[in-house]
């Protein structure tokens, strides 16, 4: 803390608190003293009644009444004035407490300061166009490719997909193709081949003319 | 008094009666200084003596084995504890070597653990009285409790040193601040 040296200064509310917990002090020794009074006065009157001294076994025994209510008006004021202290204590606390969020509000207020609304909607502004522009530079470079140039760059991409896909299970510790192999068995039976290839070549014939036609309607909605 | 009653902090010479008398030899003498320092210290922890009187001490158990009709003189005591002074153990309270203080914890020691109780309790930056560190109802299972105010206002000016406490009065009424 920066303005640690200073805080380490006895101040006055340091004194004050001193002189309230040096007056517990002082009652606690005096609630003692009373203590033992009121013990010895206890052993006097049993004595004195022992010795069929009764008006003195008596006298004791008031003299021990009047030391008993001294006691409890002690106990009274101790409260009292430990109350006192603990509050004192409690409220310089809270002073401390307040002076940390008066800190808090202050730094925040800067950081405010700092962020304005107007220098917030200019970047936003500024990152719009920017995406803006992206996307234009985007669409003129797909209208100027072939469609054959098209199909290349999306093969190409489901490459590195695949690739990527394969790379992440070998770090998972799992076999780098798919539990699917891709590589077909060797036939075993004449039956199956051709047609299956067939379906293969129709299947990737579809999804080129599907590709072509979203191209148009791209187009056409451009 | 018999060997087996004898608490563990007793030494084992304590019943060999050369151990009363100061070695003439340079090297015995070393050993037994060292052996009456430790029990010194080790004794006055045990039954919390914090002011040794030498006086009052002679015939005490401590200097005194009367089971084997053993006591250390007086001169001897003299120097035992004038060497504790040395390693702050010990400090005479008075010009004429009469008492000590015993410190069974060099001040140094003391001042440590009571930052650490301080710390530990939340009471850094408290005001407390020297009084409530020594007598009060919080301290009594402390190592210090009982200890007089001079010896604890020597280890709080460790701290005072150390530069993490203040110690103030009020009237002849002293009291600490630690942060």
């Amino acid at each position: 803390m920066g303005q640690a040296n200073s805080s380490r200064k006895i101040t006055a509310q340091d004194r004050a608190i001193l002189d309230m917990k040096v007056q517990r002090d002082k009652l606690k020794a005096y609630r003692k003293r009373i203590q033992v009074v009121l013990d010895r006065e206890h052993e006097i009157a049993k004595e004195c009644l022992r010795n069929g001294q009764k008006d003195k076994a008596l006298l004791a025994l008031k003299k021990r009444k009047y030391q008993e209510q001294l006691l409890d008006k002690t106990d009274g004021q101790l409260q009292t004035l430990e109350q006192l202290t603990s509050t004192v204590e409690f409220a310089l606390i809270q002073k401390d407490v307040l002076y940390g969020l008066q800190q808090g509000n202050t730094v925040l207020k800067q950081i405010e300061k700092e962020m304005s609304l107007e220098r917030a909607e200019e970047i936003m502004g500024e990152s719009e166009a920017a995406v803006a522009r992206q996307q234009e530079i985007s669409d003129l470079i797909s209208r100027n490719m072939s469609n054959e140039d098209q199909d290349a760059v999306e093969e190409e991409y489901e490459a590195l997909v695949r690739e990527a896909a394969a790379e992440q299970r070998r770090k998972q510790g799992l076999p780098a193709e798919q539990p699917v192999p891709l590589m077909p068995n060797a036939p075993d039976t004449e039956l199956a081949s051709p047609e299956e290839e067939d379906a293969e070549e129709a299947a990737k014939e579809a999804r080129a003319k599907a590709r072509a036609r979203e191209r148009k309607e791209q187009l056409l909605a451009a | 008094m018999t060997d087996s009653a004898l608490p563990s902090y007793y030494p084992e010479f304590y019943s060999f009666p050369p151990f009363f008398t100061r070695q003439p030899n340079a090297a015995s003498w070393s050993s037994q200084l060292s052996q009456w320092r430790a029990f010194i210290l080790a004794y006055c922890r045990a039954h919390k003596i914090w002011r040794l009187n030498l006086l009052d001490a002679l015939d005490s158990p401590l200097f005194h084995n009367k089971a084997i009709n053993r006591k250390l003189p007086l001169p001897v005591i003299r120097e035992i504890i004038t060497d504790l002074t040395a390693s702050s153990n010990a400090e005479w309270t008075s010009p004429d070597k009469s008492a000590a203080y015993i410190f069974w914890r060099t001040p140094d020691d003391f001042a440590t653990l009571l930052y650490t109780y301080l710390d530990d309790t939340g009471q850094k930056g408290t005001v407390l009285t020297l009084h409530e560190l020594t007598d009060g109802d919080n301290t009594t299972s402390q190592e210090w409790y009982g200890m007089e105010q001079a010896m604890l206002v020597r280890c709080l000016n460790v701290l005072v040193k150390r530069g993490v406490a203040q110690v103030f009065s009020v009237g002849e009424d002293k009291g600490v601040k630690v942060w």
